[in-house]
């Protein structure tokens, strides 16, 4: 493991108009960890998955403070492209979403919009996106297939190989298993841990299971605050905190 | 949120195997007492009691475990809850040697039935005394999630060891003596090597109870049996 960081997130605040959704994140992530955000809804968790690709820009009357650092970059900086950051920095959402094409085209897009590749080198890249997100043999036989007669599971890791087409550095994954079925959900916690060896991912998720289970770090939000973040195995074993142990032993309160 | 008991099914569930577990340890406890006075007394009545009811530990064993393992399949616990399911189970096997020590006296005390009987060292009182309290007071840090408590009982093991190993000299010494009875001698060495390994186990209990209390894996009184 290098010593460098990814994200370095220093007194992050948001605020949704009036209403502070993060108060003073501190966090430091590493190259090719993985880090599962846990915590019930509304304490902040997604809102501060998006602040790391800056989705939450879309969103009127929102405001920011704080820094968020990435490979050395303030992505809040005034000169920050954020299409490229975006690139750099993919989502997967909750609900796969693909576009209502071909298998082929879906992955194709974010390459052909983005200039990255054409003709022969598309092709490949698209293949090599489908195999990483381990959905080409299933498909193979048929690219032009339309993307939405796929399986929900499948479609989500269509939704990573469209990710993975644009070589991101980071994976961000907004409960990426929640409408899927423990099968698929298999598939998915399997290829995370495969993606790991050359992405750093960032996963928020309301199954604890799931967190203990694919991530290395853990860090429990509570009313927009970082509460407790450590190693998975100290928060789900002896977390430091009584706040963190009644809510993963499900105790809250 | 404050008001509901979320996790009523796996309180429920850990309250029981904490019950049954204290149940356990008086069983076991009530067996070190009864092996060492059916062996001063050469009471096979009182032995066979003894060996009995070391099924019944035995089998208890396997059932607090089957139920451990439930509560890991059906409740997923983490943290607090699943420190106390693992010292548990680490704690059922401890229980279930000190029985077996029980009755390993308990059939001492059936072999020597024939062998002229003679007053034991009072030092084996002390030393049985020391242990079940060692016993006792683990299982009372057990339920009090106490990890001070636990390292005192650890503590109190140096003195039973020193205790022990004094004992085992003196007893040498009188095997040397024609008059005595070595067979007899050897029983009560063997009967206070046993009683100084439940001291042993008591100590390991007690490292239990601070991984639990503490999730700090331990090793106290790091002790070297073979050279005793």
């Amino acid at each position: 493991m290098s010593d460098e960081i990814t994200f370095q997130i220093e007194q992050l605040n948001f605020y949704y108009g009036n209403t502070q959704a993060l108060c003073d994140v501190n966090m430091t992530v590493l190259p090719r960890e993985i880090t599962a955000l846990i915590g019930p809804s509304g304490c902040g968790k997604s809102t501060f998955l998006r602040c790391l690709n800056r989705m939450n820009d879309t969103i009127t009357d929102t405001r920011i403070s704080g820094s968020i650092v990435l490979n050395g970059q303030n992505i809040y900086a005034p000169n920050i492209d954020e299409t490229e950051l975006r690139r750099q920095v993919g989502l997967v959402f909750q609900r796969p979403n693909p576009f209502p094409q071909s298998i082929f085209d879906n992955v194709a897009f974010g390459p052909r919009v983005l200039g990255i590749a054409t003709g022969n080198d598309l092709h490949e890249l698209v293949v090599q996106s489908l195999r990483a997100a381990a959905l080409w043999d299933e498909i193979k036989e048929d690219l032009k297939q339309p993307a939405l007669s796929l399986s929900l599971g499948q479609q989500q890791r269509l939704c990573i190989a469209r990710v993975l087409a644009v070589t991101p550095d980071v994976i961000l994954m907004d409960e990426p298993c929640s409408a899927l079925d423990p099968i698929a959900t298999n598939q998915i916690e399997e290829l995370i841990q495969e993606l790991k060896e050359h992405y750093t991912i960032v996963i928020v998720t309301h199954n604890m299971q799931q967190a203990a289970r694919v991530s290395d770090k853990t860090g429990f939000f509570w009313l927009g605050e970082l509460i407790e973040f450590d190693e998975t195995t100290t928060i789900f074993t002896r977390p430091s905190l009584q706040r963190t142990e009644d809510y993963v032993t499900g105790r809250f309160g | 949120m404050d008001n509901i008991q979320t996790r009523a099914t796996l309180d429920e569930h850990l309250k029981g195997i904490m019950d049954d577990i204290i149940r356990l340890s008086s069983k076991v406890d009530t067996a070190i007492d009864k092996s060492i006075n059916a062996f001063a007394a050469c009471d096979v009545e009182l032995a066979q009691e003894v060996i009995a009811e070391d099924v019944h530990i035995n089998t208890k064993r396997f059932e607090l475990e089957e139920h451990c393992l439930h509560i890991m399949v059906t409740q997923q616990p983490v943290a607090v809850d699943l420190r106390l399911i693992v010292a548990t189970m680490n704690i059922v096997t401890e229980l279930e040697r000190i029985g077996d020590y029980a009755a390993g006296i308990a059939k001492l005390a059936v072999r020597v039935e024939m062998v002229p009987k003679r007053d034991i060292p009072n030092a084996i009182y002390q030393l049985t005394s020391q242990c079940r309290d060692m016993l006792r007071r683990a299982m009372v840090a057990y339920t009090e999630h106490d990890a001070n408590l636990a390292y005192d009982v650890a503590d109190n093991d140096d003195s039973l060891d020193t205790q022990h190993r004094m004992l085992f000299h003196k007893l040498v010494g009188e095997t040397r003596d024609a008059s005595q009875s070595t067979d007899y001698l050897l029983s009560v060495l063997f009967v206070a090597h046993n009683i100084e390994r439940i001291g042993d186990r008591a100590t390991n209990i007690a490292e239990r109870v601070i991984f639990m209390a503490s999730g700090k894996l331990t090793e106290l009184n790091v002790t070297y049996t073979d050279d005793k």
